[in-house]
């Protein structure tokens, strides 16, 4: 039976949906608490479940070009199932396993916690598996075709397989227990080795290297000992003069230009600082030392020398010449 | 009502200036080194508009919200906000900061 979104959308919430059916367009339960199963051998485009708290699996023979099925309480998914193009995950918390030889275009497990694995002989051009903080290991045979990997937050992860080959960018921040990459590896686009166990990259590579999502030479990610403060000083980009301070640390770089701390205060991210930096043969360098609430990372930026407190400095740096007129009622 | 979402700031105001223009998209600012943007998720809530330089956020729907790779989520009631970025002083000009 052939039937638009509207009519398969309204019959399989009746309960009285035939198997076999085709759905063209976008079938979507969005947030549908009244989803409980879906009929066998379902034929859509899309197929959007998400966020359905009362989906605990999913049918034999369902065949879609798009699964999203993030932020259910799916704990398996039926080996039958074919996904073309895009199947989402993300935060499936209860999922423990995929089946066999999956093949689709996109593979998204991101926030997947209970995940210890990927199947055996996958198949994907893009596969993000990042925060599966549960992943021990990836599979012995599988096949990432040429596109993006993200492996962020992957704690357990000690070694990259020799299958993963070719990928176009490869994320691997925080992966702290994994020391080296293979030496099959070729990457066409970036890596991101922020707070992974890599201390080199192989020669071979010659990769463009990132830090936190930051473009950055390979002397900033393997030898942070060489940077000096005032090269932190002297970097104009935000985001970079941030890769630079936290690499050379904090407490080494306010010792190393001896800052005086003009004020101290606390807002939203923590203890904020407003320092001074004497520069020879230049205005002084004031600017605010803050921490971001939502990422934790440090920032200083740089505010007109003759400010006085740190709540002036930061209602500065929002735009108010005013300090009292600086009253955000939430800051992330 | 004034938000801070990273560098960029909203505040709640009462109309639209006078001659803003219809803006395409819900992207308020884009990270020049991260390629992430600070964003409105849904499109169907919001309208965006500009004003010499400036972004306008129309929020239609019941509530927006405010999205970004890195920074939690601000949920934006119903209304009219300006939105700009955060400066920062160099010795030669006051700049937007550059991310």
């Amino acid at each position: 039976m052939v039937l638009t979104a509207q009519e398969a959308h309204k019959l399989i919430l009746s309960g009285h949906a035939p198997e076999h059916l085709t759905v063209q367009g976008t079938l979507s339960f969005k947030g549908e608490k009244r989803l409980t199963h879906l009929p066998a051998h379902l034929t859509c485009d899309v197929l959007d479940v998400q966020e359905c708290p009362r989906l605990k699996s999913l049918p034999e023979g369902l065949t879609t070009g798009t699964l999203l099925a993030g932020y259910t309480h799916l704990e398996t998914l039926p080996s039958s199932l074919k996904v073309k193009f895009k199947l989402d995950l993300e935060g499936c918390t209860s999922l423990i396993c995929l089946p066999q030889g999956l093949k689709v275009g996109s593979l998204i497990v991101r926030d997947c916690v209970n995940l210890k694995t990927l199947p055996e002989h996958l198949e994907v051009y893009f596969l993000d598996v990042s925060g599966c903080s549960a992943m021990e290991h990836l599979p012995a045979q599988a096949k990432v075709l040429g596109g993006h990997v993200v492996l962020r937050g992957c704690t357990r992860l000690k070694a990259l397989p020799s299958w993963l080959s070719k990928v176009a960018c490869l994320d691997l921040r925080g992966c702290e227990n994994l020391k080296e990459l293979p030496t099959t590896l070729q990457i066409s686009g970036w890596v991101d080795l922020a707070d992974t166990g890599i201390t080199h990259v192989n020669d071979h590579l010659q990769v463009p290297l990132r830090w936190k999502g930051v473009p950055v030479e390979s002397r900033i990610a393997f030898q942070p000992e060489t940077i000096t403060g005032q090269e932190v000083l002297d970097t104009d980009n935000a985001e970079l003069r941030r890769v630079k301070l936290e690499r050379l640390g904090y407490e080494a770089f306010l010792s190393e230009v001896d800052a005086q701390i003009l004020d101290q205060d606390t807002d939203t991210g923590g203890p904020r600082k407003l320092l001074k930096v004497q520069m020879q043969g230049d205005e002084d360098l004031v600017a605010l030392w803050v921490i971001c609430p939502s990422t934790d990372r440090n920032y200083v930026i740089r505010v007109p020398p003759g400010m006085q407190k740190a709540q002036q400095a930061a209602a500065w740096i929002a735009g108010f010449d005013d300090p009292r007129l600086y009253q955000p009622i939430m800051e992330t | 009502m004034l938000y801070r979402h990273g560098d960029v700031l909203i505040q709640s105001i009462e109309h639209l200036p006078a001659g803003a223009q219809e803006r395409p998209g819900t992207i308020l600012a884009r990270g020049e080194l991260t390629g992430h943007s600070h964003r409105i998720q849904d499109p169907a809530t919001v309208q965006l508009w500009q004003l010499h330089g400036e972004i306008y956020i129309e929020v239609t729907a019941g509530l927006a919200h405010l999205i970004h790779e890195e920074h939690k989520t601000i949920p934006l009631p119903k209304g009219i906000y300006k939105s700009w970025m955060q400066r920062e002083y160099t010795p030669q000009a006051i700049r937007r900061v550059l991310d």
